[in-house]
């Protein structure tokens, strides 16, 4: 009996499906999970132009997930559906194709998975997270990517190491147009993007050491980048990274979904962050402040270096650091314009060595956080240029190789802003 | 939605930054980690006796939910030799509370679930053969600490008298205090709790409090029980005594309300969905941006996961007294007293309920390990 029914179970199973090198969207799979399914380790899928409505789980190494039309191939996920794309395997590129419409993330990469699926990100609070149990991904390339009017980010890396957002787009994020979080020895570039009519354009919590920031245009949003230490994720404190180059200006963007404390006006915000370069970035019409440094609970912002910014008169720095997590060493040679004025004195002696408590301010004053925009109604981008496809797909290196920062000068306004605006 | 965003929004302060971490809950997936109160177990039963022996004192995890009274006294007290009075402390509150019916002529109709509970200030035990933990109990001024009358700052003795007859507390305290040497009190209390609704009781602006506890074993040993050394089994509780505006929080409306604390007041369900007992999504936003569970509400200032610190066990009581109309005598234990100064600091830089609370006493103390009849309380210290 037994053996009959063996064999019978045996006739019904289907012929195991040959892996494909190569799989086109839709001529050889109608749907992107079944392109998935057919889909040999190593190979591409390649999506031509249509809209998607699936969200699409990448969990086999090395695959490029490839739109044939970066502005036509398009993911949607209709104002329901949480993701667009999320990539649990290592050695994923994703490239030349659009997300929008997720109510959570347009892209995740992320370590955070076990057999039972993708972990949600950050802890509940109540216990605490075992990172030894979720090793991080590794290897991902994120390549002309747009990511517009997604619930939360547009494009999100995290607990992943040694990685390259570039040349991509995201606006109309409630959150961030880009954020990396949660890595040490992150290992990640992040270079020649634009974001912009987000509530955040760039944001970094716990995402430390190697991570380089360089050539962006984080402008025309609510605040233009930040970099946080949160007990909500692994790793604290945030620090280590390069901010060299980019144009974060004029974030007083009112097309945008609301920051979630109210922030507006401000182009780089570091809250905890320690140990951080910025570098001849230009940070003009910023009116709350060009920088501002505060604590998280009880981590302080040390040990950051502010060199050769460009900021408006009379708003550079302002250091909102509250007493129990006092703001020390931090430097700037050149300081002025600071809030408190006596800042300024504060952060010169920090060049020549002090680590005393830097002075601070309890508040800013400047314009008022304009109602927020449904993250579904900020106005879409324009078409984005496309990326060639490459002859042959090599596996991504295992080290990501950075541009030399001594030759990046500050950039011009005019930094990306070809692709800046809406249709 | 402008009525989610601060009534200042032009003006940034220290915590309205920015900040709007990550970490979304997303995809039904969030592990639930503490037993909530959802999880069954049984409602208090008047008639069950609590043990006052053990590795723990009673009145901290057992019973499980506080009784609906306590009387809470702070005193001080001239230096005797502890090791004398400890012991005859030891054996009252043995003989007190023994089952079936304890001291016959403070509890004629039987013990009931009457438990003392016994803490130690700073300054005995910066006389004891462990000064160290003195240090242990440094609270900062917080804010509104500083108007406080010195009286209500601190102090020797903590002594709490829990049970559901409200009746035996004060000649129970009285007898308890009879031992201690040269007893002065500072400040005593009378606290009462309303009735659970499955394990948990409104506080006395209406609202659900206390919703996620440690309860397991293991989530008290985590976060509550001093593991070793010779407070092993003992833990560190705070008192704050508050007067809370009630007639000013009444004034507001009902969305008002809801967003200082952050839950719906009829449900206690948290503004970010879900029913009373599910953990609230920090992250959950508007279409537009907006939190749904509001920067400054109670439940957002107080979630223990922005401060990397662990999870109080809160037993708290409310009290009702002349010239305070309202009150609340928040009592909490852990393992660490960082645990709760992170919170209240954070709670000082940025919590709405805190606008309607005014504090009229603070102090911590070690709850000392739990004794039984060959090893009276503190001996492992004197």
């Amino acid at each position: 009996m037994s053996i009959v029914l063996a064999s019978i179970l045996t006739g019904c199973e289907p012929a195991a499906p040959t892996l494909m090198s190569e799989v086109q969207v839709p001529r050889d799979a109608k749907t992107l999970s079944e392109a998935m399914s057919l889909v040999a380790p190593g190979g591409v899928i390649s999506i031509a132009p249509g809209n998607y409505k699936e969200q699409l789980e990448v969990t086999k190494p090395n695959i490029t997930i490839r739109g044939e039309d970066r502005n036509l191939t398009i993911i949607d996920g209709g104002g329901t559906r949480p993701y667009g794309i999320v990539v649990t395997a290592d050695g994923v590129r994703v490239e030349n194709l659009t997300i929008t419409g997720a109510t959570f993330y347009g892209l995740l990469i992320t370590g955070m998975h076990d057999e039972s699926g993708v972990k949600p990100p950050g802890t509940s609070g109540y216990t605490n997270w075992d990172p030894s149990k979720y090793p991080p991904l590794q290897r991902y390339l994120v390549d002309h990517v747009t990511a517009y009017n997604n619930g939360l980010y547009g494009i999100y890396a995290l607990n992943s190491q040694h990685g390259v957002i570039r040349d991509s787009y995201t606006s109309g994020s409630a959150d961030s147009g880009i954020y990396v979080g949660q890595c040490e020895n992150c290992d990640v570039l992040i270079t020649g993007n634009v974001a912009e009519r987000n509530a955040v354009g760039f944001e970094n919590a716990n995402a430390s050491d190697s991570v380089v920031i360089v050539g962006n245009r984080f402008s025309s949003n609510r605040i233009g980048l930040t970099l946080l230490s949160s007990y909500r994720e692994a790793f604290t404190p945030q620090r280590g990274n390069k901010v060299v180059g980019n144009v974060i200006s004029n974030n007083v963007e009112a097309d945008s979904p609301s920051q979630a404390e109210g922030a507006f006006g401000i182009g780089i915000g570091i809250s905890g962050g320690q140990s951080n370069l910025i570098l001849r970035n230009l940070l003009t019409g910023n009116p709350k402040a060009g920088i501002v440094i505060t604590n998280t609970e009880d981590i302080p912002s040390i040990n950051n270096e502010f060199e050769s910014n460009q900021f408006d008169p009379g708003v550079s720095i302002a250091n909102l650091s509250t007493t129990r997590a006092a703001a020390k060493a931090n430097c700037w040679s050149e300081a002025s314009a600071t809030i408190p004025t006596s800042f300024a004195s504060d952060l010169i002696a920090a060049c020549s060595g002090s680590s005393a408590a830097q002075s601070y301010a309890e508040s800013l004053t400047g314009p008022a956080a304009p109602p927020g925009v449904s993250f579904l109604k900020v106005a879409p981008p324009k078409d984005q240029p496309q990326l060639p496809r490459a002859a042959k797909y090599d596996p991504l290196p295992n080290a990501i190789s950075f541009p030399d920062l001594d030759s990046v000068l500050l950039p011009d306004s005019a930094l990306l802003a070809e692709l800046s605006g809406s249709k | 939605m402008s009525d989610a965003l601060p009534p200042d929004a032009g003006r940034v302060s220290r915590r309205g930054l920015f900040a709007g971490f990550g970490a979304a809950g997303v995809m039904g997936l969030g592990a639930v980690a503490l037993a909530q109160a959802s999880r069954s177990y049984k409602e208090s039963n008047p008639l069950s006796h609590i043990s006052p022996f053990g590795l723990h004192q009673a009145g901290v995890s057992r019973p499980n939910i506080p009784q609906q009274h306590c009387l809470i006294c702070v005193v001080d007290i001239q230096s005797g030799d502890p090791t004398a009075w400890l012991g005859s402390l030891s054996q009252e509150i043995a003989s007190l509370t023994a089952a079936p019916s304890g001291n016959s002529l403070v509890t004629p109709d039987g013990v009931g679930d009457l438990t003392i509970t016994v803490g130690l200030g700073a300054r005995p035990l910066s006389h004891s053969r462990h000064p160290e933990f003195a240090n242990q109990l440094r609270l900062p001024l917080f804010k509104g600490d500083s108007d406080l009358d010195p009286g209500f700052i601190g102090g020797d003795v903590f002594i709490s008298v829990n049970a559901s007859d409200p009746i035996v507390l004060a000649p129970t305290l009285a007898r308890v205090i009879g031992h201690l040497p040269s007893p002065t009190v500072r400040w005593q209390e009378f606290g009462f709790r309303g009735q659970p609704v499955r394990g948990v009781v409104r506080n006395s602006l209406g609202y659900f409090d206390g919703i996620i506890e440690p309860r397991t074993e293991t989530e008290l040993d985590d976060n509550v029980w001093i593991g070793s050394g010779p407070l092993k089994g003992g833990t560190i509780c705070v008192i704050r005594k508050f007067a809370l505006d009630a007639v000013s929080f009444r004034k507001l409306d009902q969305a008002q309300r809801d967003k200082v604390f952050g839950r719906r007041q009829l449900t206690g369900a948290p503004l970010s969905g879900g029913n009373r007992d599910d953990e609230i999504n920090l992250d959950a936003k508007e279409p537009d941006g907006t939190l749904k569970v509001p920067e400054h509400s109670h439940a957002r200032a107080a979630h223990p996961s922005f401060t990397g610190s662990g999870v109080m066990l809160r037993r708290g009581y409310s009290f009702r007294s002349e010239p305070a109309e309202t009150g609340h005598l928040f009592v909490s234990f852990q393992n660490d007293v960082s645990t709760f100064v992170k919170t209240q600091l954070r709670l000082d830089e940025g919590d709405s309920l805190s606008e309607f609370a005014t504090p009229l006493a603070t102090a911590a103390f070690v709850v000392l390990p739990g004794f039984n009849e060959g090893r009276p309380l503190g001996s492992t210290l004197f």
